[in-house]
């Protein structure tokens, strides 16, 4: 690949596309609004394109792979109310600010470039991602804290600190999992950094879209609100929001928006590359606890009695649970259903492929895995991850998305069936 | 999670399991979906108390209990279904009244229908999820 070299002026602004990789070799200059002096180097991964602004007289040295590019523009993409919400953050020193935008109107970029200027400034900022289908921080089914403690291009590249499971790729039919893990992770943050930036689902419209974004704000009780429009789209979310906690922001003007197939295939991608390296790993039934899931939250009973199909027998509050290996008559079910209630049939297998969170006793997240199976009769869960040892789970957090190890969405688990 | 957000996931399998129950039974569905429509519009909040209720619309009554005033739906032996509210009990007969007679009249393979008697035409879309989401079209447990 071809060493090019660049002579830049003090002002000067660029976008720079990946693939690429630049070394600056005399100078400075901020890229995503993070200070990069002489020596330092960054790359830029394809279908990725980021500011880079030049603060004094600089030179860099570069090398463009596919579709990279190095793009001279004629004034600077970042609005300037973005640097007046930062000067006030260093001024009054926030604990919490709570980002709301729609999709794709550039949060990630704005918490990036917040992350990066005020780390500048000697603040350290714990930022806390939300998009759970393809999460920048943290891997797919998970809300990620990361704290920025060195500059970085993109926002995955800040370090993972802590990561919260949902389960699922949307907020939809999860809102209480997102309310509890946004909160967990606040106060996470808030040990470990000056303040901390949550960015909010794009979730605007709508009872429950609002909802959401309505509880979150109440439960955090932000110190501001970044409100990030492109028009009027979220002033029915600010409406009930106390007037001076608001800052509303436009949108950045080199926002590009992601189809849903684009989506799609990146959250594959990014769950793919997160099971790279897995194995499977056994866990002792008697050992973990299960969570999120009405599995192993009664009482077990002897399988044997329910008939040769039933492996496994559990009475709950609500009635019983039976994982059966075939179908069972009716009137057996009807004579069990007249002494316990409400009968949960489970088919033996179903569990297959349900993406789990594994959890250690602090409850902390460990590491995401992949359901192989459920053995009853060896008090045994078999989980495909890349999480080696088994002593430090303790806990099995059901999700609510079935997914194979290559990352491919398979299937869904219809809520109440576990 | 795997536990239901709400009560509304078993009033959506209820309902299905309804539909299922009563699909040739035309009298059946109308009156589970008007208590729907009346119990829903009274408590939206509560989705549990009309998952309750509405397995209680329609129950199985032996002809020896069916007392006058009571509205009921009949399967007769020949397949036809009639419903309407009892009037009289005889020995022999029930003798209804307001009663409707609902069949499902299955026509030969080509039927031509002229365009003049037509007041109104819908067509009927299927498989949407595959159509239009189909990333999301798993396969069926």
């Amino acid at each position: 690949m071809k060493l090019s070299q660049l002579s830049l002026k003090p002002g000067d602004v660029y976008r720079i596309e990946g693939q690429l990789s630049l070394e600056v070799k005399v100078g400075k200059v901020t890229i995503s609004g993070g200070l990069r002096e002489k020596g330092e180097r960054v790359v830029i991964p394809r279908a990725k394109s980021v500011p880079m602004e030049v603060e004094s007289d600089s030179v860099i040295e570069y090398t463009l792979g596919a579709d990279g590019k190095v793009e001279r523009l004629t004034e600077r993409t970042i609005p300037k109310e973005w640097d007046n919400l930062i000067a006030d953050v260093i001024k009054k020193r926030p604990k919490t600010i709570l980002v709301m935008g729609n999709v794709d109107v550039g949060k990630t970029f704005l918490t990036t470039y917040m992350g990066n200027t005020l780390l500048r400034h000697g603040m350290k900022m714990g930022a806390v991602d939300s998009d759970v289908g393809q999460a920048d921080i943290g891997p797919p089914t998970t809300m990620g804290l990361g704290i920025f403690e060195r500059p970085v291009a993109l926002l995955y590249e800040v370090p993972l600190r802590s990561a919260y499971f949902v389960g699922s790729m949307s907020p939809s039919g999860h809102t209480l999992e997102f309310v509890a893990g946004m909160k967990w992770l606040v106060e996470h943050g808030l040990k470990k950094a000056d303040l901390v930036v949550v960015n909010t689902p794009g979730w605007i419209m709508g009872g429950p879209g609002r909802a959401l974004q309505l509880y979150v704000e109440e439960l955090i009780d932000p110190d501001m609100v970044v409100a990030l429009q492109r028009g009027t789209e979220l002033e029915h979310l600010l409406a009930p929001i106390a007037s001076h906690k608001i800052r509303r922001l436009p949108v950045s003007t080199k926002v590009r928006a992601r189809s849903p197939s684009e989506r799609s295939n990146l959250r594959g991608m990014l769950l793919g590359k997160y099971f790279e390296d897995s194995e499977t790993l056994v866990l002792d039934l008697k050992r973990v606890r299960f969570e999120r899931t009405y599995l192993k939250t009664g009482h077990q009973l002897n399988a044997g009695e329910f008939g040769r199909q039933v492996v496994y027998a559990e009475k709950i509050p609500e009635g019983i649970i039976l994982v059966t290996k075939g179908r069972m008559d009716d009137e057996a079910l009807s004579s069990i259903e007249s002494k316990f209630g409400q009968v949960k049939i489970i088919r033996a297998g179903a569990e297959q492929n349900v993406i789990v969170g594994l959890v250690n006793d602090s409850n902390e997240l460990v590491g995401l895995g992949i359901v192989e199976k459920i053995n009853f009769e060896r008090g045994q869960i078999v989980i495909t991850t890349p999480i080696k040892n088994a002593d430090q789970v303790t806990s099995v957090q059901f999700g609510s998305m079935k997914v194979k190890p290559t990352g491919e969405e398979v299937g869904t688990v219809r809520p109440g069936y576990f | 999670m795997t536990l239901e957000e709400t009560e509304f996931q078993r009033l959506v399998e209820l309902l299905i399991e309804l539909v299922g129950k009563y699909r040739g039974n035309p009298v059946a569905l109308e009156a589970i979906l008007s208590e729907f429509k009346d119990i829903y519009r009274k408590v939206p909040i509560y989705p549990g108390i009309i998952s309750i209720l509405l397995p209680k619309v329609i129950r199985a009554i032996e002809l020896k209990e069916i007392t006058e005033g009571e509205d009921v739906v009949l399967t007769l032996k020949d397949g036809k279904t009639i419903s309407g509210k009892v009037a009289e009990i005889t020995p022999t007969e029930i003798k209804l009244a307001e009663s409707h007679q609902l069949t499902m009249v299955p026509l030969s393979e080509k039927v031509s229908v002229s365009k003049d008697s037509v007041e109104e035409a819908k067509c009927i879309s299927r498989e949407l999820l595959a159509k239009e989401w189909p990333s999301l079209n798993f396969e069926e447990e």
